[in-house]
């Protein structure tokens, strides 16, 4: 028997692009599945690419900085191509790119972690470097979303339900970037661990989470 | 619960043991169970479920699924509280239906995928992953190595095809050296139904991509087998496509049909990317499967082989 009340139901949707409108988007995949109570929760890529944030690298003229500076994060990192520094230098400008080096530089002195983009800003770690996102997005660099909060209200003024902008990995990571209230965030953090958005071509990223006050039987 | 209909949210296919049977799962999720009835409409190709006081939800678009059973799922929902889904499939098998309770419901069609072992049934197949321990091949822009990600590439075709009673001898396991006339003479020892070698492409040029396969210009039908196998690696791993062409390095394999498969340029950064993630293998191993599959079935080359084997 689960003993949670909360189950993500994933939405398969068609390939999201720069046409589409997020806000009715959500309305319409979750109409008669999401109630008042539940939570329907978005990846945040796909929000970023309804507000044209997915970039084609050839798009970018990565200068001499961005080519010297990617070669340190971690090789499986988000900025390890001269592009992705490129736009994570357009997006909060060469200083705190700067400052954030050198915190990452002492943070390797003394044995601390995640440094660079506590200083630099932790949008930066919501940029998808190439080959991060699902197909046909592989060959885009995808930056985060803009007005996070102001969308997740939208959301809810638009069906009723609670609504989140999450972030998910394959290691049980789970970060919300917006929630429409506080409790809706908890609620996602728990329920979105096994990451039913999926990582690769299950093309769900809404997911409304049910909150049943009931457990349903799941067969084996 | 909103609304007295059911609601169809996600459609998904995987292949999976079932009563210790290799299955193809297709599975329909919904907010309510779904009143639904299934009958194959077309003999060996097709399998209709219609699911009555039901919407779809999800996006209606045909979904590519292309396991070695089942080829495409199509959704139709025709606007008066009744959807359609459509399976395709490529061979007449048994099959069942069940429902799953839960949230969301599941409604399970289960298709036999014990024919498959018939097909391949003693095939001998030498998996040949390119290059190792000096010679690392190619290397990504950011730090693959073409000497691994083959080794990769062969661990998951072997997954895919041991099941099959697929005789699988690889040229190498581990990170070692092997010169190439050694990897020939390894396939004519073993006396191989089919050699497959497993290579990225690289190139100076940072937007080389896709993939290519190259054939044995020595022994009759491997043309046609690097075409099938071509034809189902772009469905599989939607890459561009490179072309197939003859390789006259691959001639010394003599009346051995056989195939260098490139599904990636490793120098690319996206596709070096990809090579990043495990199910991507999977994809290649499914697409070089899927090519065997039709070649031996479809070709009277792939028959010869099947006769040799009985022999």
């Amino acid at each position: 028997m689960n003993i949670t009340p909360y189950y993500p139901v994933p939405i398969r949707t068609h390939v999201i692009s720069a046409e589409d409108d997020i806000v009715e988007l959500a309305g319409r995949y979750t109409e008669g599945v999401a109630e008042p109570g539940d939570v329907i929760a978005l990846a945040e890529s796909v929000v970023a690419i309804t507000q044209q944030r997915a970039v084609l690298p050839q798009d970018v003229r990565p200068g001499l900085l961005a080519r010297f500076l990617c070669r340190f994060p971690g090789k499986h990192g988000s900025l390890a191509t001269p592009p992705a520094m490129q736009l994570a230098i357009r997006e909060v400008g060469t200083i705190r790119i700067l400052l954030g080096c050198a915190a990452a530089a002492t943070g390797r002195l003394v044995g601390k972690r995640g440094l660079f983009y506590r200083v630099a800003g932790q949008e930066l770690a919501l940029i998808d470097d190439v080959a991060g996102t699902m197909w046909p997005y592989e060959k885009h660099i995808i930056l985060g979303p803009r007005k996070p909060d102001q969308i997740v209200d939208r959301i809810r003024r638009a069906t009723g339900a609670d609504a989140v902008i999450a972030d998910v990995n394959d290691i049980k990571c789970v970060d919300i970037l917006a929630a429409s209230n506080p409790e809706s965030g908890r609620i996602a953090r728990e329920s979105l661990r096994d990451n039913p958005f999926g990582n690769d071509d299950q093309q769900t990223p809404i997911v409304v989470i049910k909150v049943l006050a009931e457990t349903p039987d799941r067969a084996a | 619960m909103t609304g007295q209909l059911s609601r169809i949210t996600n459609l998904w296919s995987k292949i999976t043991v079932h009563s210790g049977h290799h299955v193809s799962r297709v599975v329909i999720e919904s907010v309510r169970p779904l009143d639904c009835r299934a009958e194959e409409t077309s003999p060996g190709r097709q399998i209709t479920l219609t699911a009555r006081h039901a919407r779809a939800n999800m996006d209606c678009q045909a979904i590519d699924v292309y396991d070695g059973l089942v080829e495409q799922v199509e959704i139709a929902d025709d606007g008066n509280d009744q959807v359609t889904i459509r399976i395709n499939i490529n061979h007449a098998v048994p099959w069942q239906m069940k429902s799953e309770p839960g949230m969301p419901g599941r409604t399970v069609l289960i298709l036999s995928r014990a024919h498959l072992p018939a097909i391949f049934q003693s095939i001998i197949l030498v998996l040949d992953p390119g290059h190792g321990g000096t010679d690392s091949g190619g290397r990504g822009p950011v730090d693959l190595l073409e000497k691994n990600v083959v080794l990769s590439m062969a661990a998951a075709l072997e997954k895919v095809f041991t099941p099959l009673n697929v005789q699988i001898h690889c040229t190498r396991r581990e990170d070692r050296e092997l010169p190439v006339r050694d990897r020939y003479d390894f396939a004519s020892r073993r006396k191989a139904h089919f050699y497959i070698g497993l290579h990225t492409h690289h190139s100076r040029d940072e937007n080389a991509a896709g993939l290519a396969v190259y054939y044995n210009p020595a022994a009759p039908g491997s043309q046609l087998l690097a075409r099938l196998a071509a034809e189902e690696l772009v469905r599989k791993i939607k890459r561009p496509f490179r072309g197939i062409s003859p390789d006259r390095q691959l001639s010394p394999l003599g009346g051995i049909p056989g195939i260098t498969v490139e599904p990636v340029a490793i120098s690319n950064w996206v596709e070096e990317g990809l090579l990043r993630n495990p199910t991507f293998y999977d994809k290649i191993a499914l697409g070089v499967f899927n090519g065997l599959r039709r070649y031996i079935i479809e070709s009277p080359y792939g028959n010869n082989a099947r006769r040799k084997q009985k022999n």
